[in-house]
Order: C-alpha cells, then structure tokens, then sequence
C-alpha cells in the first residue's frame, strides 16, 4: 500500500510536469507562430495590399491615359506610369512585375496611337500609313481594355492572395489554440478518470477486505465461525492482517472446542457418563425453583444398589463397573419418555429428579426402577451371571415444607435409609407417607 | 518653538526649489538632434521658392523628430561632404536618400529602409533606344558625384564618357545643356525633372534596369557605432509607418506609396 502510494505520487508529479510542459510547448508554438506571422506574414499581407493600392492606383492612370487626349497631359500619364511599373521589379515577384510591365507597355500603345491621330489631323489625312483615325482609335481602345483586363485580375490575385495569407496565419494559430483546449480537456479528464478508478480500487481492495475481515471478527465473537474462505487482499499490509485474523478465528475456535469438552468433562461421570454429583444439585436447584415459580410438585428418587462392595469384591471392579453401568441404563430409559434429570450422586448411589411428579407417580417410577434392576442379569469375564438389587427412598416437594432442594433431597436420603433398614430391594417414600405397592406378578 | 517652525518652512522651501530645478533639468533633458541633408534633391530635400528647405526627406525627418520627441535642426550640407561631416560629429543623423553600399555601411550606420527606388536612363527617346554597354560605348553619360549610379557607371559602362556633377540639378543642367546625351539617376528623382514642360524632349530611355545595383533602398544613417540612436529611428520610422504619417507626407510628393 505504502509503494501503492508512492507510485501515485510519482505519476501525479510526472503527469503535472508532463502536463505543463505539453502545454508550455503548445503556448510556445502559438508565440512563435504569432511571431512568425508579425515578422513574417504580417508585412507580406502589408505588402500584398500595398501593392494592390498600388495596382488599382495603375488602373486610374490606364483611364487616365485612355480618356486624356491631350499631348502634355498623357506624357504626365506615361512617365508616371513608367516609374510606378518599375518600382513592382524591386519587390521579388517576377510575374507581377511582368504584368505590370505589360500595362505600362499597353499605356505606351494607347499615347502612341492618340499621338498618330493628332499627327493624322494636323496633316489633314484621313489616313495614315494606310491606317484610318477609327481604325487607330479602336487599337488604343482594345490596348485599353487589354490593360484594365491586366489590372483586374492583378487586383484580385493580391486580394485573394493578401486574404489567404491573413487566413493561413490565423488559422495555424487558432489550430494550436483548439489543439490547447483539447490537451487540456484530456488534462482535465484524466485525473477525474483516474480518481475514479482509484476509488473503485479502494472500494473494492481496502474497503471491502476490511469490511469483510470486521465481519468475520463478529462472526468469531458470536461463536458461529466456521472456517470462512475469503478473497484475499490486493495490499500486503491489508493480507497480514487477514492472516492474523484467520489465525485468530482458528485459535477461537480450537478453544471453543476444548471449553466445550473441558465443560462436558466437569459435568458428567467418566463411568456412566450421567451428570455427575455438582451438576445435578445445581440443575436440582434450576429444576426446584422452577416448580415452585409454576406451583407445580417436584420429585426426587434415590437409589443404592445392594451389596455392592462386595460385587466389587467378588467379581472384581470391572464387573462393578458394568453392573454400575447397567443400573445407569435403567435410569436413563426412565427418562426416555418424560422429563427428569439423573446423576451418580456417589460411589454406587444414583439420582433421579422428576419435575411436575407427585410423590406417588414417583414412587411408582422408582418401584419400576426397583423391579428393572432387580431383573438385570450381567455376565462376567468369567462366565459368571451377576444379579443384584437396589433400594430406593422418594421424596416430594408436597410431602413436607421445604425451603430447599437440599432439604428435599435429605428427605429422600431418609427415605432410602428407610428402605435399607427394611430389607433392602425395596422403595420407601417419606416418613409417614407410605404407599401401598401393588403385587407386581 | 517659533523657530522651529521658521525652519521647518525653510526646509521645504528648499525641497520645492529642488524639486523645481529637478523638473526643470528633466525638460532641459529633451535630446537635441542635429540632421544634416543635402537640400539640392528634389522632390525629397530642397530649397523651395520661398527659400525653405522641404521635400520628403525633411517632412520625414521632422515627423521622425516628433516620434522621438527631440528637438531638431537641420542643416544642408553638399553631398559630397555629408559623410566625412556625419563623421566629424557635426551632426547626429543624416536624412537625405542616402542609399545602402556595401561602402557605406562600413562607414554609418543604417536603419531600416524608409522608401525603396531604383534607378533609370534618362534622354532624348528619338536618340536612344539600346542602353547596353556596346551601343553607349563613347556616350557622355552623366551622373552625381558619389552616388551610386556613378559607382554603377563606372563598373559597367567603362568606355562611355561618364561626368559627375555635384549635385542633381547640377547633373540636369549638363543633359539640358547638352553636355551628356544621357544622364542615370533615381527614376523617382527623375520624374519630378521629367514631368517639367521644359524638359518634355527628355524621357524615360531603355529597358528597366533590374540590375540589383540599380535597385536602392535609401535609409537614415548615424555615424559608426551610434546603434542606440538607430534603434529610435527605427521604433520612430515603424511608428510613422503605423500612424499615417508615413502615407500623408507620401502624398504630399507622389502619385503612389514609395515605400
């Protein structure tokens, strides 16, 4: 980006040089050509009207010598004739000297024949040399009309002439003054073109890559970041801190992962993979104030198995362990069909909260619980068929007045103490609510 | 107190005189130009009936004078001297048809051409038609002492008898007269010479010499190394030249513009 800039710059400096000098160059050649038309064309249009006064100032002495008729005066005619033809030879333009040359020669004709006229009356002959006095006179008229035809068309050749130079000299002037106003539009444009381009290059390379990595990092902070693909960006400066962006999406996320499973790890029990002792009190707590928010009853379960140290003792710990695991199952398909939270709360104590129970319906849940074990038959390395029993105390929210789940829970810890002392396999509730169990077959 | 204020006023009493006298010496600063011409070269400087010098050349030279803002005087000085004299300093510019040679210009300095001319033959047209060398062999000829024509003369009609008179009317006078057959000079000069009932046997004689050293540009001219000076007769003469003035004297002497 930093080279980015310094190129542009570089090209605005070597534009406005460029431009200056275009235009430098172009001003100069409109002053050299204004010069060359001052020094040059200027005294050459000057010239061509002099000489075009001077011309039609020849045709006045041609009528002049035409309409004389008088020997002194045409003389007068003649010599200034003479002298006016003559200065055309110091200008260097050979073929209008020539044509005025032959006017003045055609105004010698005309004095010549007036003069063999006079010359023709005083002799008192009607002819001259064999030529009549109409016949000389309709020679001087035609040398006449030969002349002013001469001076005509030499004053409009100087006109034309004097106007194309006037006209050749403004136009190569207003050529580089159209050619000026047209280097400079495309000065003009260009920077405009090129501002334009350099926003849709900022757009589309700063812009959009920042907006899209400032997403990105949002993306990050509400979890949900995958692992997004983007285009990367044009400027090095900008792609580094993609880099670092994506690198700390991936780092995010890694975390995110190990958190999760850290937290999973906190809350359950290796073995059965229940919820383990400190997240079933507090989800036993959720559950309760719950229940008392809605007024519903709330019910908790606790089961032992019987004997159990001494399966452990017997079989071995990796017996007690499936025997741990299959009671685990039993519990879990309880909570297949309603809601309920179970944990191992102990070594080989399990827990069972019942939202929205009452004390009987969970009784009965926990007698079925009871008789589900009680028919578990797990084999061992062995060969060996393990059965076992658990007992079961039950407790609700209604059954008593309790300001805690704590206090719930110690109620249903009585209870099962109750139904250890009893003879075990069996469920007892709550002191002074016992419940008929039905006979099961 | 009192006197201070004397002094105060006496002060600028001083400063007023000063800034008087300063003024006054500015004006004493107009530049006085001394022109020389020859006064004997009509119609462009001559002494006329009254016995006042005019022609174009003086008309010329007062306007050049007004264009600069100079006081002038002009004196007549013979042509034969008029060099040597620019020379010497006795005068600043000379205004008198003094056209450009190569030895000339080594001797002033010229400004830009204020007319252009060239030179013809003049004599009895019954006489002479062939103006080559060959037909004037043994032809008196005349012309003005030190002008260009008797340059020409010299160099290409070694074996016709050239005369050289002091001066124009001087050189009019032997073809009158008849001591040359023929007389060269500025066609221009001559027409003034010509176009005099008296002098109607005379005409203009031969082809057009448009031999380059026959074509003359006349200038004014300073002496050796007075550009400065030049250079404001130059800046007077394309001012004249742009203003009218130029034209208006013109048409005070010729039919057409000599430029």
């Amino acid at each position: 980006m930093r080279a980015a800039g310094q190129l542009l710059i570089a090209l605005v400096l070597v534009y406005a040089v460029a431009a200056a000098g275009y235009s430098f160059f172009l001003l100069q050649r409109i002053e050299s050509n204004a010069d060359y038309a001052q020094e040059n064309q200027l005294p050459l249009v000057l010239a061509q009207n002099r000489n075009a006064l001077k011309i039609e100032r020849l045709a006045s002495l041609v009528r002049s010598a035409y309409l004389a008729r008088d020997r002194e005066l045409e003389r007068q005619v003649q010599l200034q004739t003479h002298v006016l033809a003559r200065s055309f030879t110091l200008d260097n333009n050979a073929q209008l000297a020539d044509k005025v040359l032959e006017v003045a020669e055609q105004v010698k004709r005309i004095i010549a024949k007036r003069e063999q006229i006079r010359r023709s009356e005083t002799l008192a002959q009607t002819k001259t040399e064999g030529i009549s006095a109409a016949q000389l006179d309709k020679q001087a008229l035609e040398a006449y009309q030969s002349a002013m035809h001469l001076t005509d068309s030499l004053t409009q050749d100087l006109t034309t002439d004097a106007a194309a130079l006037a006209y050749a000299m403004s136009g190569d002037i207003q050529k580089t003054a159209r050619m000026i106003q047209l280097a400079w539009i495309v000065i003009l444009i260009l920077p405009v073109a090129i501002a334009i381009g350099a926003l849709f290059v900022v757009a589309r390379h700063i812009i959009a890559p920042i907006h899209t990595a400032i997403n990105y990092l949002g993306s990050i902070d509400r979890q949900e970041a995958g692992d997004v693909k983007f285009r990367h960006p044009l400027f090095r400066e900008l792609s580094t801190i993609f880099d670092a962006i994506q690198a700390y999406g991936r780092v995010s996320r890694d975390l995110l992962k190990t958190n999760t499973i850290l937290h999973t790890l906190s809350e359950e029990d290796g073995l059965t993979r229940l919820a383990n002792r400190r997240s079933f009190e507090r989800k036993l707590a959720e559950a309760f104030n719950t229940s008392v928010e809605r007024g519903d009853d709330l019910a908790i379960v606790m089961a032992d198995l019987d004997h159990f140290k001494s399966i452990n003792d017997r079989y071995g710990h990796q017996a007690g362990d499936a025997c741990l695991k299959a009671a685990a199952g039993v519990l879990s398909s309880v909570c297949s069909d309603r809601t309920c939270h179970i944990a191992r709360y102990g070594g080989e104590e399990f827990a069972l909260v019942l939202p929205a129970c009452s004390l009987e319906e969970a009784f009965f849940v926990a007698e079925g619980i009871r008789t589900s074990i009680s028919g578990l038959r797990i084999d061992t390395p062995q060969n060996e068929i393990i059965r076992m029993t658990a007992s079961l105390g039950v407790a609700s929210m209604r059954s008593g007045v309790f300001n805690s789940s704590d206090q719930i829970l110690e109620n249903a810890d009585k209870a099962l103490y109750r139904a250890k002392h009893s003879g075990r396999n069996n469920v007892k509730a709550t002191a002074g609510h016992d419940i008929a169990v039905p006979i099961v077959a | 107190m009192l006197f201070g204020a004397q002094k105060m006023k006496s002060v600028l009493a001083l400063a007023i005189a000063a800034l008087i006298s300063l003024g006054g010496m500015a004006s004493a600063e107009k530049q006085t130009l001394r022109i020389a011409t020859e006064g004997a070269y009509p119609p462009f400087n001559f002494i006329d009936a009254s016995g006042k010098l005019t022609g174009f050349d003086v008309e010329i030279a007062h306007a050049l004078c007004k264009e600069m803002d100079a006081d002038c005087s002009l004196v007549t000085v013979p042509w034969v001297e008029i060099i040597t004299r620019l020379e010497q300093h006795e005068y600043d510019l000379v205004v008198a048809s003094m056209s450009l040679t190569d030895e000339r210009a080594k001797r002033m300095e010229f400004s830009t051409p204020y007319y252009r001319s060239h030179s013809a033959f003049a004599g009895d047209p019954q006489k002479f038609h062939d103006i080559s060398p060959a037909a004037l062999k043994g032809i008196k000829i005349g012309a003005g002492k030190d002008t260009m024509q008797a340059e020409y003369l010299k160099k290409v009609y070694p074996e016709s008898t050239i005369i050289l008179a002091k001066d124009q009317p001087s050189a009019q006078k032997l073809l009158t007269s008849g001591s040359v057959d023929l007389m060269l000079a500025d066609s221009i000069e001559l027409l003034a010479f010509l176009q005099s009932p008296e002098n109607s046997r005379f005409d203009y004689v031969g082809d057009p010499l448009t031999s380059d050293l026959l074509r003359s540009t006349s200038h004014v001219t300073a002496s050796k190394g007075n550009t400065e000076l030049i250079q404001r007769v130059n800046e007077a003469l394309s001012q004249i030249r742009l203003n009218g003035t130029y034209d208006r004297i013109n048409n005070n002497y010729f039919p057409f513009s000599i430029y």
